[in-house]
């Protein structure tokens, strides 16, 4: 071989290399990920990025072992990459999930640890509520510790109410008395959204406050959304849209971030998660001052009081070889200190009774909640399995759009839709 | 006076082999060496493309085959995927969706862009026409979507035409109502996508030929019969293209949509793009979602192919 044809090889050659250890390199993760002190926290939540790293150097001061954020703009990546790792020794130490039947496919996989001691621990000594981390159980064990925890309340414009004289209500029929005179001063009442997720919102609220066994066994596929109970809610979710209690539905994903006609005071009350708050604040509302919150008062009073609850965990890898420390990292985080910590930074209310909220709103409704010994219930996303919730909640829409369409055929599609799952999951 | 044999013919030497059986040997060799180094250069491309999409080419027909949730261990299930989407509910709306993209986004953009061309070919300032048409392509479709969502949301379009006193426009529901919803989103798309369709004409406008159109305007060719007999046919080859093109992304439709409906609402504006995703992601059907995703590419292959082959014809006859 030539001189100059060596040199070509060679070059070629060297170029391969070079990609490839560029390649291998690449695969490698950051030593701060994996390092002793701090370990990956992955999670599709990067606007919470500075708050989960504020904590994780607290974490670290406090145990040695604290968490850096690593995440995924986009919510239904970040699934596909944990679910494609979670069985793996690459699965990140520490991830955030979801509750109720958004877990139990990771827990049937023995992807997440379990944390039923500790979960013990918490309750006796932090006062950790039993309803949340019931979120958490799956055949009698514990795998995740509450990241955050939001009621659905209802958010209600003070400076409207103040003007109707209205008062927050104790009774349905007490609120049904406050949309009627919202309404005969054009003002809609509740703000309304559609498309995506935004089927199930008050489908689950009213469903819940005339039956919450039925709503437990629906979700639990235990009865179909064409029982009595269920049609029963739907007849009253269609009463409160007949009489013109919605607003126009608006777009939840576009519009729900920025809810201008509850600023505005054109909507007067808004059922939603307490994570809302941060979008009403950013909007320039005082809580306390311009907008208040209280639980939707039972329908049938026969119930009692329920409201639903979402919570988001922290889970931990039980395929990671960062397991011990994982587990460790999670235990510090729910020291009742750093509870307070992280509810400061971020706007939450802790589901531990030992750490209190400042925000007023949060204050009343945990008043609420404990005066009117509220059961709190897992929210439908999560209570019933995604093959499920996804579709229906998608197919509520239909019923948001035309409440007047025909009941028992829409009733008997979403039963369809459920029937699938449950038939192949039992 | 010994004379060099003519080339190919054996003289002998002292080394062994003949000199022209040595000089054509070395060639050979030499020649097989740049072969070599050729070859290891295209290598790591190779290895991406491979690995980046043929496999991952493989890897979803194989999906498609299982009953895969993406966690635990797939099983193969046959056809059962391609059964369940001809009967699924969902497959004519789809279509439909897919299909009305596919004509509106050939139509609109491109029947646009061409007009716009040939209306700003000659006009002073038409660089600055250029960049402001082109400008939405370049912001991205995810912006893009964004906009347009809140043009269409209730503090966009219905508080301008309330201020207009347009009650009746202000009340309508762009992205919640079907069919307007995906209209609306086409719209969007036309927007974001007709400057580009419009450069490529400029191009196209730029190659004719000027004898021709000097001559034919001699001859009293002007307006639409300049544009008929001159400007449409000399844009024949450039048409192709990007219908082409608009084709093959129009069938692929995803981005503008997810970011604006998510196809709702309850499927109502959704695609075959959008249909993939949510059984792969959302309902974590991966083996049907696969599935999905191996019928519509089939189907982009065959539109495009198909498309490109008559065109190719046209042009040969």
């Amino acid at each position: 071989m030539g001189v100059r044809g060596k040199k070509q090889v060679l070059a070629a050659a060297t170029c391969i290399a070079a990609l490839a250890g560029t390649t291998s390199l690449a695969g490698v993760p950051a030593a701060s990920a994996t390092s002793q002190a701090y370990l990956q926290l992955a999670n599709d939540k990067p606007g919470w990025t500075s708050g989960f790293n504020a904590i994780g150097k607290d974490l670290a001061k406090l145990d040695g072992v604290g968490w850096q954020a690593q995440p995924y703009s986009s919510t239904t990546a970040f699934q596909a990459v944990v679910r494609a790792a979670a069985t793996t020794s690459k699965a990140p130490p520490l991830f955030t999930w979801w509750s109720g039947q958004q877990l139990v496919p990771l827990v049937k996989a023995g992807a997440v640890a379990n944390m039923t001691s500790y979960v013990k621990t918490w309750e006796a000594k932090y006062g950790l509520n039993p309803d949340v981390e019931d979120a958490y159980k799956v055949n009698g064990q514990y795998y995740g510790a509450p990241l955050y925890t939001s009621d659905w309340v209802m958010y209600y414009n003070k400076k409207d109410f103040a003007k109707y004289h209205l008062s927050v209500p104790l009774t349905w029929s007490a609120l049904m008395q406050d949309a009627a005179t919202l309404k005969s001063h054009g003002i809609a009442p509740f703000a309304y959204y559609v498309d995506d997720w935004a089927g199930f919102i008050w489908f689950e609220q009213i469903l819940l406050e005339e039956d919450p066994s039925a709503y437990q066994a629906l979700v639990n596929g235990k009865i179909s959304y064409t029982s009595a109970p269920v049609v029963k809610a739907m007849a009253t979710w269609r009463q409160i849209a007949d009489k013109g209690y919605f607003s126009p539905p608006m777009n939840i994903d576009t519009e729900l971030g920025s809810p201008t006609p509850f600023v505005n005071g054109q909507d007067a009350m808004l059922l939603i998660g307490s994570w809302e708050e941060s979008s009403l604040t950013k909007a320039g509302m005082v809580p306390g001052k311009d907008f208040g919150a209280f639980i939707v008062p039972p329908i049938n009073p026969k119930v009692g009081w329920q409201a639903i609850f979402e919570t988001g965990p922290v889970v931990v890898s039980a395929h990671n070889s960062d397991m011990q420390q994982a587990l460790k990292a999670v235990n510090t985080f729910m020291q009742p200190s750093v509870q307070q910590a992280w509810d400061k930074l971020m706007d939450f209310t802790s589901a531990e009774s030992v750490v209190k909220s400042t925000d007023p709103t949060a204050v009343y409704v945990a008043h609420e909640i404990t005066a009117e010994k509220v059961h709190l219930n897992n929210r439908y996303w999560e209570a019933t399995p995604p093959q499920v919730a996804v579709p229906v909640s998608s197919d509520l829409s239909k019923f948001i759009l035309n409440p007047n369409l025909n009941l028992m055929p829409f009733l008997q599609t979403l039963q369809k839709t459920a029937q699938a799952y449950w038939a192949t999951a039992k | 006076m010994k004379t060099l044999p003519p080339p190919g013919r054996a003289v002998g030497g002292p080394r062994g082999a003949p000199v022209a059986e040595r000089a054509t040997l070395s060639g050979r060799h030499q020649r097989r060496r740049r072969s070599l180094s050729s070859y290891l250069f295209v290598v790591p491309a190779l290895v991406l493309v491979v690995g980046m999409f043929w496999y991952s080419i493989v890897m979803t027909v194989w999906l498609s085959f299982t009953n895969s949730n993406g966690l635990s261990s797939a099983q193969f299930v046959g056809l059962a995927n391609y059964r369940a989407m001809l009967s699924d509910p969902a497959l004519l709306t789809n279509v439909y969706n897919t299909l009305i993209w596919a004509v509106a986004m050939i139509v609109l953009p491109v029947g646009l862009g061409l007009v716009a061309a040939v209306a700003l070919k000659k006009r002073r300032g038409r660089s600055v026409f250029q960049t402001v048409f082109y400008l939405p392509y370049a912001i991205g479709f995810v912006t893009t979507g964004v906009i347009w969502s809140f043009l269409f949301g209730t503090s966009g379009f219905s508080e301008l035409f309330n201020a207009l006193g347009f009650r009746s426009l202000a009340n309508v529901q762009w992205l919640n109502q079907v069919p307007l919803n995906t209209y609306s989103m086409i719209v969007a798309s036309t927007w974001q996508t007709m400057g580009t369709d419009m450069l490529l004409f400029f191009v196209g406008l730029d190659t004719i030929d000027r004898q021709v159109t000097e001559a034919a305007s001699l001859d009293g060719a002007v307006g639409w019969k300049m544009f008929r007999f001159i400007t449409w046919p000399s844009l024949s080859a450039m048409t192709r293209v990007i219908i082409a093109i608009s084709i093959v992304n129009a069938l692929q439709a995803f981005n503008l949509i997810w970011v604006m409906t998510q196809g709702g609402p309850y499927g109502s504006s959704s695609t075959f793009a959008v249909w993939t995703y949510q059984q792969s992601f959302q309902y974590y059907k991966m083996g049907y979602g696969a599935a999905i995703a191996v019928v519509l590419t089939v189907f982009v292959l065959l539109a495009s192919i198909g498309y490109l082959r008559r065109s190719l014809r046209e042009v040969r006859a």
